[in-house]
């Protein structure tokens, strides 16, 4: 009975995902073809993004206390918790990008893109990937995407100081200056959270906490 | 499970229950859904048996009962009802100890459609595999269909109890602490097959065993010295009960 329910839940989580997914893929894709209803369909997918978490929270809280769970099952619903709340935050930072991205659209572009749809591209993949790992309960690639986080910081930090020579060179350049910036920010942030739910997923298989161990 | 919007099979309506001077039911009032697990749950001497049987009429011949108030089934008083075998052939019920009559595992199963009339043989073994295979337990016995059922574990004795019940093709199925005197592992068979059987059945739970009562049901009701404390969806009575008695008794701290 309590395998159906979690049957139904794993669904739940994955089409919430799917959805965040393709929220960080239309976020940063409004960004890159300076697209404004782009990122206005991201903005307004956020409301069923915040329906799907509370829904996800309801039913995990009903099975805990209905089923009482142990073994992988416990883990399942404590980390359908946790995955679900990374989710969230996931595609609130898509919508974060969303809107610094039609701040942007205010401004001629600043400077080509280059490091960006590169972060961009990793970082989509490191959140297809963890939904995968999710899915298959694949340890293994849970620990690899973890890993893949240094490499959007390294991205981050090249991205971050180049942008700093910039504005050093071109002050009048600071309004759109500072969206960038933030947004970079979020992307590094949206790795962050991907590499949580990598963890998440590694604990769900592994019965492991490596959340404040080295990844390395 | 939602429970709005699903018609109401059973009304009980401000029923109260005396055995001698002795109140053993204060003046409950629930609607049981059609196609859904309804559980009461509560500690010993709450009135949950005592309850069951009033929908069953069994205390039709107990020394010293006297109720008030209603139940109907299907919008019709029970009490009315002249015939109470008639109605228990519509509202089956399993015990908490299984009770296999004399006679073999076939012979138990085709009891009730033999007495309700139907006896051409070949007809007789469909209903019997049938209600076998409902409950799982086909493929166990169907080599020893002709063997008496001693040879049963108790899980597959209640199992068999199950089967007898449903051969008489009830609506509602009324269960009476059915896993008092099984295993873990049989507890869940039942278990499983008590959610399977709301395909087809409405069924009535007594259990105090509080747990058992969230896996199972949709809707719980809490009974307490014969109070209907709190009657409601099951996720809410187990993740947000309303009555402190409830809280204190789901939680383990009453009873």
């Amino acid at each position: 009975m309590l395998h159906a329910e979690i049957k139904t839940l794993q669904h739940k989580l994955l089409e919430m995902g799917g959805l965040a997914e393709q929220m960080l893929r239309q976020a940063v894709e409004s960004v890159l073809t300076r697209d404004e209803t782009l990122a206005r369909i991201v903005i307004d997918t956020d409301d069923t993004i915040d329906e799907f978490e509370n829904e996800i929270e309801t039913l995990c809280i009903q099975l805990i206390a209905l089923h009482q769970p142990v073994a992988f099952e416990l883990r399942f619903l404590m980390m359908a918790l946790k995955i679900s709340r990374n989710i969230e935050r996931l595609a609130d930072k898509s919508v974060a990008i969303a809107k610094r991205s039609l701040e942007l659209l205010q401004y001629p572009p600043l400077k080509p893109f280059v490091d960006l749809p590169h972060a961009a591209q990793v970082i989509q993949t490191m959140v297809k990937d963890v939904l995968d790992a999710f899915v298959n309960r694949n340890a293994e690639l849970a620990l690899e995407i973890r890993e893949r986080d240094d490499e959007i910081d390294k991205i981050y930090e090249r991205m971050h100081e180049e942008l700093l020579t910039i504005l050093g060179e071109h002050p009048q350049l600071i309004q759109p200056g500072i969206s960038l910036l933030l947004l970079f920010r979020h992307f590094e942030r949206v790795g962050d959270l991907a590499a949580n739910i990598s963890e998440e997923v590694y604990y769900l298989v592994k019965g492991d906490i490596i959340r404040h161990s080295d990844a390395h | 499970m939602q429970t709005e919007n699903v018609p109401s099979i059973l009304s009980v309506r401000n029923l109260s229950i005396w055995y001698g001077d002795k109140q053993v039911l204060r003046d409950l009032s629930f609607e049981v859904k059609q196609g859904q697990v309804t559980a009461f749950i509560g500690p010993t001497n709450s009135g949950k048996s005592t309850l069951v049987r009033c929908i069953n009429r069994l205390n039709d011949f107990t020394p010293n009962f006297r109720s008030t108030g209603d139940i109907l089934f299907r919008g019709v008083a029970m009490g009315t009802a002249s015939d109470a075998t008639a109605l228990r052939k519509q509202i089956g019920m399993v015990f908490r100890k299984p009770i296999p009559f004399r006679g073999s595992i076939y012979e138990n199963v085709a009891y009730g459609a033999q007495i309700s009339g139907v006896n051409a043989s070949t007809h007789l073994d469909t209903i019997v595999e049938k209600n076998l295979r409902k409950t799982g337990l086909w493929s166990e016995v169907e080599n020893i269909l002709g063997e008496t059922p001693e040879q049963l574990s108790i899980g597959q004795q209640q199992l068999l109890c199950i089967a007898r019940a449903l051969a008489v093709e009830p609506e509602i199925l009324i269960f009476d602490e059915p896993c008092g005197e099984l295993d873990p592992i049989e507890t869940v068979k039942i278990e499983t097959l008590v959610r399977e059987l709301t395909k087809d059945y409405t069924l009535i739970f007594a259990t105090n065993k509080r747990r058992q009562a969230a896996r199972v049901s949709d809707v719980a009701g809490f009974l307490y010295c014969g109070e209907l404390i709190e009657f409601g969806a099951t996720e809410k009575i187990f993740t947000n009960p309303q009555d402190n008695r409830t809280e204190q008794y789901v939680t383990g701290r009453l009873g």
